[in-house]
């Protein structure tokens, strides 16, 4: 399959990036990896005109510890530590910060990561293949569009049918009778980032910028799929170090698909326990990913398991209280019966293997 | 709207006049004559276009040509030295890891990949490292077993 035809920018600066999106008016996509954009674009679900590479702008490919305060200025003040170097935190306060334009491998292969933040690590090593991992990046999964059957198909293949609320039209194929896309949101990376509180730096045209919790990046329905405006560009991702008060952090990454290698999850968990030396659970975080239109907390989930010992009762409850709470979206790779048992069923193994590293 | 650009294939560079929206796996195979890196889906799905960008492996299909301008590019075309073959590919040819041949380039590169990266990977890792990689044939053990005797130096 062919591209369809586009003209190709390679600013030189975010500030630079940022107006020519605002230029072409929506009629201009920022490509990192291209592992996403590419296939839509393939399938002719996506043709902008122009196509913007952030490889040109330095700086957004590497991996920074540095302290919270430098973070005021989009600098970082201590020395850049190349992909898949080691590094430590100096103290408490301090940050981890990812540019967006970071390979999943490079992510996935940081020692810093694989000490610091297994889950987002092992989210990552989850994606795609060897290949795709070498591609594509953490921005770009964290911007990834949402996925449907009706959606991810050929002109061809699509054209059979008037076009749905994701492709400009009026209708859902998904859940008849809505007023909106339902897509999935698959991002492997997300639910891992949303449980580490990690925050996500977004740049403009007016050369101002904003950081805002990852939490609250997506929109919660499938198209538009998160908050960026036309002009906006993800130029990093920030980690804080959460250490707290003498607790203990443990988590785990857990990925549902039909096969091992190359493929979307079906449904993701990650979770993140605090526990104290008497192992009572001081704080949690269950995230769960493609199942809905953005990776979502179970928040009464975790507030069963907060201030108890875990054990198996318990992490039952909390798969029940997971599944209840969440609408999955009917129909999309799988039954909405199998996805409500299957949450169970994840939140569950999240759970334990968590606790497993006694 | 065709624009210049300088492509390092092999060790080699190539001046090339193309337009922004043809691949990397276009250019090398319709261009170039690089017919060794195949095509299949063109959706990243079977890495059959797989070549080496930089150290790592990576899909040629989708992969724009403007974006690896004046980056080392490594096709299967590249690995054998001085007429002899690469002990890869002399490993896949002793274990009769190829049928119809089509997805073999690819897996190459993958295994060439992994293997410049970690010398002794256990079978896990070698089945993580060609996930990637579809054999329409299925002759998968095969290509497991002939990746691991070269790891075993056999
Ligand atoms: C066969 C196959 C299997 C896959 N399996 C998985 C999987 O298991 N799990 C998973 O999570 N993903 C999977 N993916 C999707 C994709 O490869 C990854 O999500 C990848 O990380 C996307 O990153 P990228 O850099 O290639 O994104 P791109 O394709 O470059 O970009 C994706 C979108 O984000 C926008 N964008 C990118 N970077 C920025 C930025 N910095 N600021 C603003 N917007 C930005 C782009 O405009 C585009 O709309 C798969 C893809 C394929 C082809
Ligand atoms: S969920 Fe509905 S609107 Fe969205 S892509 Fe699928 S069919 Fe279209
Ligand atoms: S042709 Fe590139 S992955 Fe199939
Ligand atoms: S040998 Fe035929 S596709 Fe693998």
């Amino acid at each position: 399959m062919r591209l369809p035809k586009f003209d190709y920018h390679k600013p030189g600066n975010i500030q630079e990036a940022c107006s020519i999106l605002k230029g072409h008016n929506g009629n201009a996509r920022v490509i990192a990896g291209g592992t996403d954009l590419l296939v839509a674009m393939k399938h002719r679900v996506k043709a902008p005109a122009h196509i913007i590479s952030l490889k040109g702008i330095k700086g957004l490919d590497t991996i920074n510890p540095s302290s919270s305060l430098s973070n005021k200025d989009s600098i970082p003040l201590s020395p850049p530590l190349s992909k898949g170097n080691s590094g430590e935190f100096s103290s408490g306060n301090d940050t981890l910060t990812i540019g967006s334009l970071v390979t999943l491998q490079s992510v996935a292969d940081a020692d810093i990561i694989k000490k610091r933040f297994p889950i987002l690590s092992a989210a990552a090593d989850s994606v795609a293949s060897q290949q795709i991992r070498n591609m594509g990046t953490i921005g770009g999964n964290i911007c990834l569009d949402t996925r449907c059957w009706y959606y991810n198909q050929s002109k061809e293949w699509r054209d059979a049918r008037p076009p749905c609320f994701k492709t400009k039209g009026s209708v859902c194929y998904v859940i008849k009778g809505g007023n909106k896309c339902n897509a999935l949101y698959a991002s492997d990376t997300a639910p891992a980032l949303i449980a580490l509180n990690a925050r996500v730096k977004i740049c403009n045209s007016e050369n101002t910028s904003k950081e805002i919790p990852i939490e609250n990046f997506f929109t919660g329905v499938g198209e538009p799929v998160n908050i960026l405006k036309q002009d906006e560009i993800m130029t990093q991702i920030t980690i804080p170090n959460n250490s707290s008060g003498g607790a203990e952090t443990r988590g785990a990454f857990n990925k549902l698909c039909f096969r091992e290698g190359l493929e979307y999850p079906v449904i993701n968990v990650a979770v993140l326990l605090e526990l104290n030396k008497e192992k009572i659970c001081k704080n949690a975080k269950i995230v769960i990913g493609a199942v809905t239109s953005s990776p979502v907390r179970a928040k009464n989930a975790e507030e069963k398991l907060k201030g108890k010992k875990i054990d198996e009762a318990l992490i039952a409850e909390a798969g029940k209280t997971a599944s209840k709470d969440i609408s999955v979206i009917p129909y999309l790779w799988a039954s909405p019966g199998y996805k409500r048992k299957m949450i169970e069923v994840c939140v569950g193994r999240g759970i334990r293997k968590a606790l497993e590293k006694d | 709207m065709k624009k210049i650009i300088n492509l390092k294939v092999n060790g080699d560079i190539y001046e090339l006049a193309i337009e922004p929206w043809r691949t990397l796996l276009e250019v090398l195979r319709e261009n170039l004559g690089f017919t060794g890196t195949k095509k299949s889906c063109g959706l990243g799905t079977c890495g059959a276009c797989t070549v080496i960008i930089n150290g790592s492996p990576v899909l040629a299909c989708l992969t724009l040509a403007f974006e690896v301008e004046g980056i080392d590019i490594l096709t299967i075309e590249g690995i054998s030295q001085k007429g002899s073959l690469h002990p890869i590919q002399e490993s896949f040819i002793k274990h009769g890891a190829i049928q119809c041949g089509h997805c073999t380039p690819g897996m190459i590169m993958s295994a060439k990949g992994l293997l410049d990266k970690n010398p002794h990977p256990n079978k896990d890792e070698i089945k993580k490292a060609l996930a990637g990689n579809f054999c329409r044939c299925t002759g998968y053990k095969k290509i497991v077993e002939a990746v691991e005797a070269v790891s075993e130096g056999k």
